[in-house]
């Protein structure tokens, strides 16, 4: 079980063996971080398009299942190697660039959404001492560059000088500037409670219990998976890229492998913010039955993959069931229910932090943030369920029995 | 209390739901032969993988229609007992005209409500089932074979002949029955009405039969002018009769007067006769010749 759990870091070991070999004793040491650093980074450079690939097998799959199909299965078994086929056909296609588009952008625009995609998965805590910088601002790291997506979508919108991408892209800003704020104070209690900004302080900060059990973790974790399948444009918060309305939003002028880049960087972000949802608020690789057996059931590393394509999942099955908002809906989600409700988390965290720990922590805790939350719920809501049940209550009006004399 | 979202989980759990069923479902298809089933829609993925599954003829939907089919009735003596009777209807409702009929006759020449050659063109035909809708002899349906593709000589084997669109009733009733079930008991009660009616028919002629004889024995007695009186009883007809009667004795007298006169006369009134005839007979014979 240790080989397994220590697989990776031993793979990481016997890559800096060959130049451990050959540089001599000091220059190895003065570049034996950086080394390690070009390792990882290669590392999370295969994984992050393997991911993706396996990812939109996935979501064709969920999807079509949910749909009573069969989703593709013509390419291997299981049309498992239907990804690579459309990674063939996106490298062999022509890359149109319209001739009205503003070249530089629009050519630099598929890159600048892949580099933040591709940036967030430092600081993610893959397993047991598999994380490749433990920043200690881990959040705000991952706040500020899941943000510079917003930058790329706006440049692919503007640059493709075509309506539909320009109201796309307007309406992505609108949409990840909103959900950004409760995305932020959602991860707020947690840094509370962790004591931490570091990724691996909080998954450490787990080991009584997961976040996601206690009222303040429950809520925080939903709003940060809702914010957080906002800022990722995911449905049913797919309002950029629309492809009933939009055509497809701001890729439409995009083709060929660029139109795949704009593809791996949504399907990685979501991948990331399930990752980041499990290391807040599902204790990240802790494996649960650890404390109780007393060894673990399987590696470290396996776990985080399990939490985090659970949460895949839910994304795909978001997908399947859910229509996609209005755009005014959208944002007043994101403004009159989840901040609000984000805002409503901090206190109920404190109070959590300053109730005594054991069994009453559990009761009173539960008991008072609990029905808080639901009261807030209820307060926010109360509009909305009257305007949508209000009417089928409405008492019905009086039947005229006799007939009523005409007025000359 | 309502509670805002309950709807989106209710939701959720409906499309998990099906995630895991289908999941189910094939399991327990893999014992079956799930090649054999029509996959509803209640349960399961509902694709059919056409080229490596098929799904036999008749486990669609009864109404499903490809091509029209004709139906025979098996006779005890082996003889294939043809519904259709070359009426035509058919082929003249068929929107693309895509039906030709070739009546049988017999041995004088005179046609017999038989089919001799049947053709419908299938390249042609759009299987919108208005022949079977319209067939008044329930002879021409719509059948279930959708497997059609051929890959030698294309053009011919559009052409269905008689042979290749007749099939047994049992077949028929095999892939619709409900169809078939309704149809018969038409036919049943059709046959019952036309038999009571028969007997009724005959019933009403053995009175009439009785009646006629009494009266006849009643009448045997009465005066011969009974029946002239009887019949003059349409005022009209009796004054265009006595009319008619009046002209032929004017007519009859001034040719017996004629007689009486000399033959020369008499052979010009009767030249006059026939040349006036004769004109009339062969006047468009001699406008065509003018």
């Amino acid at each position: 079980m240790e080989m397994i759990e220590q697989l990776f870091v031993m793979l990481k070991q016997a890559a800096l063996a060959l130049p451990q070999a050959l540089l001599p004793a000091e220059l190895y040491a003065r570049y034996e971080g950086m080394l390690s650093l070009v390792i990882g980074i290669s590392a999370i450079l295969v994984f992050a398009p393997a991911t993706m690939l396996f990812l939109t097998w996935m979501e064709r799959k969920v999807v079509a299942r949910m749909q009573k199909r069969y989703g593709p299965n013509r390419v291997g078994k299981f049309g498992a190697l239907q990804p690579f086929a459309d990674g063939i056909k996106m490298f062999m296609k022509e890359d149109i660039i319209p001739k009205a588009v503003d070249p530089l952008l629009h050519s630099l625009a598929p890159m600048v959404i892949l580099i933040p995609a591709v940036m967030i998965f430092a600081v993610m805590p893959f397993g047991k001492d598999m994380i490749l910088v433990d920043l200690n601002i881990a959040i705000l790291f991952i706040m500020s560059i899941s943000s510079i997506e917003t930058i790329a979508i706006l440049m692919a919108g503007w640059s493709s000088r075509n309506a539909y991408s320009l109201i796309s892209s307007l309406r992505a800003a609108a949409q990840v500037i909103s959900y950004e704020i409760p995305l932020g104070f959602s991860m707020v209690a947690v840094l509370m409670m962790a004591g931490s900004m570091s990724t691996l302080d909080i998954v450490l900060a787990q080991q009584g219990g997961w976040f996601v059990l206690t009222p303040w973790g429950f809520l925080g974790f939903l709003i940060f998976f809702l914010s957080g399948a906002a800022e990722v444009n995911r449905t049913p918060f797919d309002v950029p890229e629309a492809e009933s309305e939009l055509v497809a939003g701001f890729h439409t002028e995009y083709s060929g492998m660029k139109f795949g880049l704009f593809y791996m960087a949504e399907f990685l972000g979501a991948f990331a913010i399930a990752a980041f949802s499990i290391t807040f608020f599902f204790g990240g690789w802790l494996d649960p039955f650890e404390p109780l057996l007393g060894f673990a059931i399987l590696p470290s590393w396996l776990w985080f993959m399990l939490k985090t394509y659970v949460l895949v999942f839910v994304f795909f099955w978001f997908r399947g069931t859910l229509p996609r908002l209005r755009v005014d809906l959208l944002l007043n989600f994101a403004w009159k229910y989840l901040l609000p409700m984000a805002l409503l988390n901090i206190p109920i965290a404190a109070l959590w932090f300053y109730l005594p720990a054991g069994p009453i922590r559990w009761v009173a805790g539960w008991a008072i943030g609990g029905s808080l939350i639901f009261g807030m719920h209820q307060l926010l809501t109360y509009h909305r369920v009257k305007k949508l049940y209000g009417r089928y209550e409405r008492p019905s009006r009086p039947v005229v029995t006799e007939s009523v004399p005409l007025k000359s | 209390m309502k509670v805002y979202g309950s709807s989106v989980l209710k939701g959720l759990l409906y499309t998990l739901k099906t995630f895991v069923s289908t999941y189910v479902e094939d399991f327990r298809r893999k014992g079956a032969s799930s090649n054999g089933l029509l996959r509803s829609h209640a349960d399961g993925v509902v694709t059919v993988e056409y080229p490596e599954k098929l799904l036999p003829i008749g486990a669609t939907y009864e109404r499903f229609r490809v091509l029209p089919m004709l139906i025979y009735d098996q006779q005890e003596s082996g003889e294939k007992d043809i519904r259709c009777t070359s009426c035509g209807i058919c082929a003249k409702v068929c929107p693309p005209q895509c039906i030709w009929i070739v009546q049988e006759t017999d041995e004088n020449k005179k046609p017999v409500p038989k089919p001799e050659a049947f053709y419908i063109d299938t390249s042609v035909c759009m299987n919108c089932g208005l022949c079977s809708e319209f067939c008044p002899f329930d002879a021409i349906k719509m059948d279930h074979k959708f497997d059609l593709n051929t890959t030698s000589n294309r053009q011919e084997s559009y052409l269905y002949d008689m042979e290749r669109l007749l099939v047994p009733a049992e077949y028929y009733a095999e892939l619709h029955p409900k169809a078939n079930a309704a149809e018969e008991e038409a036919r049943r009660l059709e046959a019952e009405a036309k038999a009571k009616k028969e007997a009724a028919k005959k019933e009403a002629a053995a009175k009439k039969a009785v009646e006629a004889k009494a009266a006849k024995a009643a009448a045997s007695a009465a005066e011969a002018d009974a029946p002239k009186a009887a019949k003059a009883d349409d005022p009209e007809r009796a004054a265009r009769i006595a009319a008619a009667k009046a002209k032929a004795a004017e007519a009859k007298a001034k040719r017996e007067a004629a007689k009486a006169a000399d033959g020369a006369e008499t052979a010009d009134a009767a030249a006059e006769v026939s040349e006036t005839s004769s004109e009339n007979e062969s006047s468009p014979k001699a406008s065509d010749e003018a």
